[in-house]
């Protein structure tokens, strides 16, 4: 065998060597910084993404239940896409899943209806939420103030209609934007605004009387 | 509808955050828990990936090696290749006639070389 044909065995097998080398090194470190990324960002929306499911569906362990299973289908379906994709897929997910748990619910609702002594399923056993809010920073005059004015928030909310709740919630609270707010409700944009629009105006007039009354 | 927020947006914004920054201890710690088996999940998914990818990626490498190898095999050396040149004589029409007086030249250059020249027959010369 010539040199040159010796030459180019020894690049072969440097190629060959390189290249797994490269790949195990470069695939491990992009597993662990996606692995650090997706804590960081679930870290950043599990306890609004909590607040707006326990809102919509009125119960606590069904909101956990629900944030959860979303977390879970994230990591299962987008973990490799780029993390900045990951706040509309989260937020779609969680939407579908608060809605499976409404449909479950009213369901469960019609076949036990007719039933003498059989506890609906929207009877929840919701704990006083607002009652566990602690901020030790507050007095107890600024914290009783701030209960009953998120009391009052959350009763005008559940009385919105689903589509509306949605798109105040992603809106308002998470702070989307219309088109990531349209993409995590799989509608239009023009949809978005019309719903945030409304939701606003029935949130305004049910509580600027009773807001002003608390300050 | 305007992206400006009004005082009232502003309120609500306030209130249902500090509601969910101060969640009672229960919540957080189940929150908490399914945040770490999402990761756990997709540690779990990037592990898998690994054992699929370096398999494959070292086949790639192994094939990219054979074709290296190969094809440094079946490169046409320069002598092989034909030329414009080689062409045109192969194509010439007085190569042809020389190919039938082929006994008379080599005889013309042994004579030539040795010095003692031996008469050609006419029929091996075939020239008029």
């Amino acid at each position: 065998m010539s040199a040159t044909a010796a030459s180019l065995d020894r690049l072969s097998a440097t190629l060959l060597a390189h290249m797994s080398g490269v790949t195990a090194e470069s695939l491990e470190e992009n597993a662990l910084e996606q692995a650090r990324s997706l804590d960081k960002f679930l870290s950043g929306v599990e306890k609004r993404a909590f607040q707006i499911a326990r809102i919509a569906v009125r119960d606590t362990d069904d909101a956990l239940d629900i944030v959860q299973d979303a977390m879970l289908q994230l990591a299962r379906r987008y973990g490799q896409r780029p993390s900045e994709e990951w706040k509309p897929l989260f937020y779609r997910i969680l939407q579908n899943r608060i809605r499976d748990c409404q449909r479950r619910r009213m369901v469960k609702n019609r076949i036990f209806a007719w039933l003498p002594g059989m506890r609906k399923a929207d009877e929840v056993d919701e704990t006083d939420f607002i009652e566990s809010v602690r901020d030790e920073r507050q007095g107890p005059t600024d914290k009783a103030m701030t209960g009953e004015a998120m009391r009052l928030l959350e009763s005008a909310l559940r009385e919105l209609p689903a589509r509306q709740l949605e798109a105040f919630m992603l809106r308002n609270m998470e702070g989307l934007d219309v088109a990531e707010t349209a993409h995590a409700m799989g509608c239009t944009e023009g949809s978005v605004k019309t719903h945030y629009s409304r939701a606003v105006h029935t949130l305004r007039d049910r509580l600027t009387d009773a807001w002003g009354e608390l300050s | 509808m305007s992206d400006e927020r009004t005082p009232f947006e502003d309120r609500t914004q306030r209130a249902l955050r500090d509601s969910a920054e101060h969640l009672d201890g229960r919540t957080r710690s189940r929150l908490t828990q399914a945040r770490h088996a999402a990761v756990a999940e997709i540690e779990r998914r990037g592990s898998q990936r690994m054992r699929w990818l370096l398999p494959a990626g070292a086949a790639a490498a192994a094939v990219l090696a054979v074709v290296l190898l190969q094809g440094r095999i079946a490169t046409p050396t320069p002598e092989t290749v034909a030329t414009v040149e080689d062409i045109e004589l192969i194509t010439a029409e007085d190569s042809l006639e020389m190919y039938e007086n082929l006994e008379f030249y080599a005889w013309l250059d042994q004579a030539a070389s040795e010095d003692f020249p031996a008469e050609p027959t006419d029929a091996k010369r075939g020239v008029g």
